[in-house]
């Protein structure tokens, strides 16, 4: 054979090594997710500072709700796991609950597809629970400007419930008692999943509309919580109420 | 001109570049730890390494009573350079004279402690800082408020740029404040001059005593008053009461053993330092070893060491006086750490 022809030859193979070897795989499509969290009192919004009258008939309000969320992690259909978001910041208190369409929202993007089930925690895990809030930028949610950090025993505070409330049950609402309830440590670190078949097509922005209900900050199926006389934990010392208030919490969402 | 001529200015206005020294406005440059004999390199975070821009910032901050929220009181106003950076006080006052929580301990040699508070609460020493600040009996403030009055102030703005490369922020204040309290370095006492750098002259026969006995068995003192620095930074109960209404670092731990127990403080400069415990409850150095000599009061978790000691008072003169000569003077008039 003459040297162009094998030239020709040689050249003929490299281009089809290009055109049929060595294909890339088809991108991964993806869409956005939202948990949008909004803070309920039956099927009102809650509102910040205005009295309700809770299961056990005594007059309440709430002046401080945030917490931290962790972890929110979807399940697909095929069994894979997609991270949401490792951490985020929830606050009522910004009254972003006032509004009729939006709650507190945690964002990220997942692949398109079809999931069975999502999970997130109450709390900041332990990898990040004694991290220095203060290294952190303003905006992040484990900045020390969100005011839930112990500075005396390093961590964070998970879950922060203040208001006031009657003595008695059927009370005027001069509020005579207030409860603050701070959780934190790694033991109190608390997971909650949802079995749910949800579909995200490619694009979409897909809200998944949650509900914190308010009512059940004070009652689950086993227990209820006396807020006049357990009214106070800081947790370290007052463990079982903080854990105890952690359940109640965990308890307290629902799809909406 | 001729060549010649050309070339003589041009030597001269070369010479002439060359001989101007002075630093451009916005530099920075690695602070030197002047560490005394026998001291190692403390442990440094790799995101706040001293320079000098970030120990003049760190020491324009520590003197700041903006850091209060009336801006009447800063972190001086407990840790007096005069008192080893203690205070002479049992309970510090703060923002409308508010009593403290703890006796204020001396920031001599912070450098080296592996845990901050008098339980150990906060692992590091920028951790540390935001708690002062905000807390209702000291400070009264919050990180925010700092802030944003440093953003406001244009040497902290220009400092800020200069050591960290960034706007004043919670960072910046807590690095810069940790950068200068690094520096507080105390070694050059008597005993460091006898023991570290070979000078036999420089205690006296009773102080020698002091220190031999301060290291026998027969005290223990130096098994946790242990060390180039004089603790061992672990925390132990010594019974200084039979009840604690302050817990210590079970408040932390939560474990029952842990009960009435307070990190050992360093005996570096004690003599300076009075009033003495976690509460200042004691008020000289003579009744803290007297508390030591008695064995401490009983309680269940106290320390096994703790155990009446049978001193004579010649002993207890000696220990006194071995106890006296570890004030460091040169850390009490160093200018360095002056405003």
């Amino acid at each position: 054979m003459s040297r162009n022809k094998i030239l020709s030859a040689l050249l003929l193979v490299l281009l089809s090594f290009t055109y049929t070897g060595c294909d890339d795989p088809p991108d991964e499509e993806t869409a956005t997710f939202v948990l949008d969290m909004k803070a309920m009192v039956n099927d009102s919004a809650f509102v910040l500072g205005q009295t309700y009258q809770n299961a056990q008939d005594y007059k309440f309000n709430i002046e401080t709700l945030r917490f931290y969320l962790s972890n929110l992690i979807l399940t697909g259909a095929d069994g894979s796991e997609v991270e949401v978001k490792d951490v985020d910041f929830l606050n009522f208190e910004n009254n972003h609950s006032t509004s009729q369409s939006k709650g507190e929202q945690v964002t990220g993007t997942i692949p398109a597809g079809a999931y069975t089930s999502l999970r997130f925690a109450i709390g900041v895990d332990s990898t990040r629970n004694s991290d220095d809030p203060a290294q952190y930028p303003s905006s992040h949610p484990l900045s020390i400007y969100n005011g839930s950090h112990w500075n005396w025993n390093t961590g964070y505070i998970f879950l922060k419930i203040e208001g006031s409330i009657d003595s008695t049950a059927n009370g005027s609402g001069n509020f005579g008692n207030s409860f603050l309830y701070h959780t934190g440590t790694n033991p109190l670190y608390h997971e909650i999943q949802f079995s749910d078949d949800f579909t995200v097509a490619p694009a979409e922005t897909f809200e998944y509309k949650m509900k914190l209900d308010v009512n059940r900050f004070f009652y689950n199926d086993s227990d209820t919580l006396d807020a006049v006389n357990d009214n106070f934990t800081h947790t370290t010392g007052t463990f079982r109420i903080a854990e105890r208030v952690t359940d109640f919490f965990s308890g307290a969402f629902s799809k909406r | 001109m001729g060549n010649q001529t050309a070339l003589g200015f041009l030597v001269i206005a070369l010479l002439a570049a060359g001989c101007h020294k002075d630093p451009p406005l916005s530099s920075d440059a690695p602070y030197e730890l002047n560490l005394p004999a026998g001291f190692s390199m403390p442990s440094i975070p790799a995101n706040n390494e001293l320079t000098v821009k970030r120990v003049e910032l760190g020491k324009l901050l520590f003197f700041d009573t903006a850091l209060s929220v009336d801006s009447t009181v800063s972190c001086a106003s407990c840790h007096h350079q005069q008192f080893a950076f203690s205070d002479n006080k049992a309970l510090s006052l703060g923002v409308n004279n508010a009593v403290g929580f703890r006796n204020a301990p001396s920031l001599g040699n912070i450098a080296y402690h592996t845990s901050f508070f008098r339980d150990g609460g906060v692992p590091t020493l920028e951790q540390q800082t935001l708690a002062p600040i905000e807390d209702e009996n000291e400070m009264a403030f919050s990180v925010p408020g700092v802030v944003e009055r440093m953003k406001i102030n244009p040497d902290y703005v220009a400092l800020s740029k200069i050591a960290y490369d960034r706007e004043p922020d919670a960072f910046v204040l807590t690095r810069a404040l940790a950068a200068y309290q690094r520096t507080l370095i105390t070694g050059n006492s008597r005993f460091d001059k006898y023991y570290y750098q070979n000078d036999v002259s420089a205690l006296n026969e009773s102080e020698k005593r002091g220190f031999q006995l301060f290291t026998s068995e027969k005290t223990n003192c130096s098994v946790c008053h242990a060390g180039i620095d004089f603790s061992d930074y672990s925390f132990r109960n010594i019974g200084l009461y039979e009840m604690y209404a302050d817990t210590g670092r079970k408040r932390i731990t939560q474990l029952d053993e842990d009960y009435g127990k307070f990190k050992v403080p360093s005996l570096r400069n004690v003599e300076l330092t009075a009033p003495y415990m976690y509460d200042g409850s004691v008020t000289t150095l003579e009744s803290a070893i007297e508390h030591f000599n008695s064995g401490g009061k009983e309680n269940q978790y106290k320390d096994a060491l703790v155990q009446p000691l049978s001193l004579t008072t010649d002993e207890k003169q000696d220990l006194l006086n071995f106890l006296k000569s570890l004030t460091d003077v040169s850390f009490i008039e160093n200018e360095e750490f002056a405003p």
